[in-house]
């Protein structure tokens, strides 16, 4: 059995005050393990995003506990936030939040020298990622000057440079043509394979989830099923997932 | 890495924000201009009281530091707004709230250092240029210098920096408020359209028209007294924010009429962009309109003053030197020779003003004018001067006659028992009066009136306070010599500090109590708006003295003037730049719908104008009347000869151009933002 590295204990998350009140998330547990790639499925207004938030410290809960290993995220003060972001977290959006002044080597950089490591391994740490995600020839580009899946390739880079603990992705093909979405989803299971990254990726879109080992389905802000690939071969999982979608599509509500 | 990330926002931020730097570097170099004709000798050299130069300037200066304070404030802000997401990341990235205050702080003081520095050199040549102004208007000759002053710009520095600090006080506190999320999803709260649902508020519209009519028929027909006035002025204020509140909803209104204009190529489209601006822009823009209607107001008014001042200095002063003395029999030897080795004195003369021992005029008099006062300072014998002489003040026809001449008068003539009364036009109906109901004797004769005259005479003391009896010279051994008065012409250049050496050698000034003290009760006469009196008069140095100080205000308030307007045209085009690259989808779909290249920029161009022209017209409106109403009572009651709408053209001109120019920015900027991927 893995180790366990992420436990959400009952997390609930309501937005709006009294009397109007929207329940996002709504007693939500579940466990993540080391070196897993998870993803998270679930229709517009299901409540997988507001999960990511919650996870990611970028939102806070209403109730309920996130432990990471065994440090209870939900009790942490802002700066202790702060610096747990830093250390444990990395991150890749829809919408790549690259900075736009910096180039694809310094966007990567930042995040090194951010946590003060010295400017020589600094440098060589941002190189061997960008090699290990084929970016490394467009180093001195600025942003506006790449595509969309070289963006989003060099915010894995960035995601991964500090080896954090976890990669939180939302909706990372959302924004990228197949083939980029497919060479940038091969990029997380080399993260994930060979350099034993934990993921966790939130999507809609079916093709992306089939590259992940486990997948969470979300529903009104609860967990209703969970998919677990096993020996399947990715083809047979995506089978599988349409399937659970098609079920949650019309049958469960009818039902 | 830090810092490169700092450097290159800045950059970023020069460009997307171009002519927020431009305005800085405006404000820099006319501050510069300013303060460096503080410490500027070319200055000090036209006059020597020149503390109210620096004063007026200081104050000036004073008042932008707080227009800089808030365009900075907003424009902190709205960069905050728009650069959200991006702060998000760094919050993301692990960087710590402190850091991003740090770094966004520093971006903000390094963009305003590069306009301060921009700003040197076209400050410096504004210098050169408003000091040649400031020397033209005067009249005096200016040979260009290269003089710098360290000083004005380390003044400058030093007022940008405290006001770049004071606006950037509260960004600590609006990161610290701040969540992570906040700043992430922040772009896209605001991407909420506020729509004016209901029509009633247009009402307000006409509440507010309705309001400003009215109130400028009070102006017209003087319906308002001294202190009612202040309560119509707020009511103003608030008819114009009411008005732009109305004006959102009556847009929307004639919208949903369905007027056949709004069928016309896209002014639908325009229409709903411009009705929402305004919803959400209504206080700004209010603000905006009351302020440039109140820059226009005071440029007009001070144009009308230097005028004024030009005119009535030249009435108040037709000697070129004079002097007063309160001793009868003084011979003004020290005072003639001190002219005679600094200028040159062609012609003078001397004589003594009378008095009977009784004061009828003066009494009627204190009792007639308004604002006159009496001194009550008494001091070894010696007394503070008053609005009136102690007694009446008489003069011989010879002596009149002779002053007369120096000034190309005709000559007056007197028969015996005969009298001329002399005196300033502004109490002309007083004059007639008291040559009515007051008698004049002189010993045992009691005269007639022969004429009233009211050429200028330097009546403020010098030749009595505000009136002189003539009376025949066979008739003076009746009366009791007063005091002494010495007039003279002076030929060619006279020295800028000719005043003061004159004033050197007389000793009124009881340094104990620091006031002017006399053997006599001396009269200054009742001139408010403007009064020249003094023991010795240069009229060549009165008349700078006095045009400094109105010359000195005009730049003023010229100057805050435009610093004013190119703050709050810059905050307008800014707000119009950022639509455009906020909204550019909006014209992709008039695109789609058909349009092409020149009927979009008509569009924009269209609401634009539009935008720009609320502020522009409402604040016309306003001030024009009130300009006007100014205008023609200035021209009534000072007799100057001048078209009625000229001042106020001319500070119109001024505020178009100025105006105009920022308009060209925005629509060029739009049109760029909307073509730019």
């Amino acid at each position: 059995m893995m180790e366990r590295l992420i436990y959400a204990d009952k997390v609930e998350k309501y937005y709006g005050a009294k009397g109007n009140m929207t329940k996002a998330l709504n007693r939500v547990e579940f466990e993540i393990g080391k070196g897993e790639f998870t993803g998270i499925m679930g229709a517009s207004g299901s409540g997988k995003s507001t999960l990511l938030n919650v996870l990611s410290t970028i939102d806070n809960v209403t109730a309920g506990h996130i432990y990471f290993e065994s440090t209870d995220i939900t009790a942490l003060k802002e700066e202790q936030l702060a610096e747990f972001r830093k250390e444990k977290l990395g991150f890749v959006f829809q919408d790549f939040n690259l900075l736009d002044t910096l180039t694809i080597e310094e966007n990567i950089t930042l995040a090194i020298t951010l946590q003060s490591k010295q400017k020589q391994k600094a440098d060589r740490r941002a190189e061997e990622v960008m090699k290990q995600l084929g970016i490394y020839e467009i180093r001195s580009k600025f942003p506006y000057e790449v595509s969309g899946g070289q963006k989003q390739r060099c915010a894995c880079a960035r995601a991964v440079v500090n080896h954090p603990m976890i990669i939180m992705a939302d909706e990372p093909t959302g924004a990228l043509d197949s083939k980029a979405a497919q060479i940038l989803l091969d990029t997380f299971v080399t993260l994930n394979e060979e350099m034993d990254s934990t993921i966790l990726m939130v999507t809609h879109d079916v093709f992306s989830a089939s590259y992940c080992k486990r997948i969470l389905f979300l529903k009104d802000g609860e967990i209703f099923h969970e998919l677990i690939r096993g020996g399947k071969g990715r083809r047979d999982f995506l089978n599988q997932i349409l399937d659970v979608l098609s079920l949650t599509g019309g049958g469960v509500t009818n039902a | 890495m830090l810092n490169i990330l700092t450097l290159r926002n800045v950059k970023r931020s020069a460009r997307d924000y171009l002519i927020y730097l431009v305005t800085m570097t405006i404000i820099g170099a006319l501050m510069f201009a300013f303060h460096g004709m503080i410490f500027s000798t070319d200055m000090r050299a036209i006059y020597g009281e020149f503390a109210a130069f620096a004063a007026l300037i200081g104050m000036a200066s004073f008042f932008i530091m707080f227009i800089v304070i808030w365009l900075v404030h907003y424009m902190v802000n709205f960069m905050l707004e728009k650069r959200s997401r991006e702060f998000g990341t760094y919050l993301l990235l692990g960087m710590e709230k402190k850091q991003i205050t740090r770094i966004f702080r520093r971006e903000n003081m390094i963009l305003g250092v590069v306009s301060m520095l921009l700003g040197l050199l076209p400050g410096f040549i504004f210098q050169k240029i408003f000091i040649n102004m400031f020397y033209a208007i005067l009249d005096v000759d200016y040979r260009m210098s290269l003089e710098f002053s360290p000083w004005g710009v380390l003044i400058t520095f030093g007022v940008l920096v405290l006001a770049y600090l004071l606006a950037l006080v509260r960004v600590k506190r609006k990161f610290k408020k701040m969540h992570i999320r906040d700043f992430i999803y922040m772009d896209k709260q605001n991407e909420q359209i506020v729509h004016e649902k209901g029509t009633w508020k247009k009402i307000f519209v006409f509440i507010a028209i309705a309001y400003i009519i009215f109130f400028n028929i009070l102006v017209f027909t003087s319906g308002m007294t001294l202190y009612s006035v202040w309560g119509f002025i707020i009511g103003l204020i608030a008819a114009i924010y009411l008005l732009y509140v109305g004006l959102s909803s009556f847009f929307v209104n004639y919208i949903k009429k369905k007027n056949k204009v709004i069928y016309k190529d896209a002014n639908l489209f325009v229409l709903r962009q411009l009705a929402s601006k305004i919803k959400t822009m209504r206080f700004t823009m209010g603000t905006l309109t009351i302020l440039f209607a109140t820059a226009l107001l005071s440029w007009t008014v001070v144009m009308m003053a230097a005028d004024y001042q030009k005119t009535e200095l030249d009435n108040q002063i037709p000697f070129d030197v004079a002097a007063f003395s309160d001793k009868p029999d003084a011979s003004f030897e020290e005072q003639i020779q001190v002219t005679r080795e600094n200028a040159n004195l062609s012609d003078f003369h001397r004589y003594n003003i009378y008095e009977n021992g009784t004061d009828p005029i003066n009494q009627f008099l204190y009792s007639h004018v308004d604002g006159t006062w009496k001194n009550e300072v008494f001091k070894d014998g010696k007394m503070g001067s008053s609005t009136y002489f102690g007694y009446d003040t008489y003069m011989g026809l010879t002596d009149y006659n002779r002053i007369r001449s120096m000034l190309g008068l005709e000559e007056a003539v007197l028969e015996s028992e005969q009298y001329i009364l002399h005196g300033k036009e502004k109490i002309d109906d007083l004059l007639e009066e008291i040559s009515n109901t007051i008698p004049i004797r002189v010993g045992i004769h009691t005269l007639d009136l022969r004429t009233i005259n009211m050429e200028p005479l330097m009546q403020n003391r010098i030749n009595g306070a505000d009136y002189m009896i003539v009376v025949p010279d066979e008739l003076l051994p009746y009366l009791t010599p007063y005091y002494s008065v010495m007039v003279g012409v002076l030929k060619g250049e006279v020295p800028p500090d000719l005043q003061e050496k004159l004033r050197g050698t007389l000793h009124f000034l009881d340094e104990s109590i620091n006031e002017e003290l006399y053997a006599i009760e001396v009269g200054e006469g009742s001139s408010q708006v403007l009064s020249v009196s003094d023991n010795v008069m240069v009229a060549d140095n009165l008349r700078i003295e006095g045009s400094f100080v109105i010359v000195s205000l005009c730049f003023m308030l010229a100057y805050l003037g435009i610093v004013f307007l190119c703050a709050a045209l810059t905050i307008m085009t800014v707000q119009q730049l950022s639509d455009a690259s906020k909204y550019r989808f909006r014209y992709e779909i008039l695109k789609q719908l058909g349009m092409n290249k020149r009927e979009t920029e008509k569009v924009v161009l269209k609401q634009l104008a539009v935008y720009y022209l609320c502020p522009y017209i409402i604040s016309i409106i306003l001030s024009i009347f009130i300009g006007m109403f100014a205008s023609e009572r200035f021209v009534y009651f000072t007799g100057i000869k001048a078209a009625n709408f000229q001042y106020y053209i001319l500070a119109l001109l001024v505020f178009s151009v100025v105006y105009a120019a920022y308009f060209i920015v925005s629509y060029v900027g739009f049109i760029r933002n909307l073509e730019s991927k």
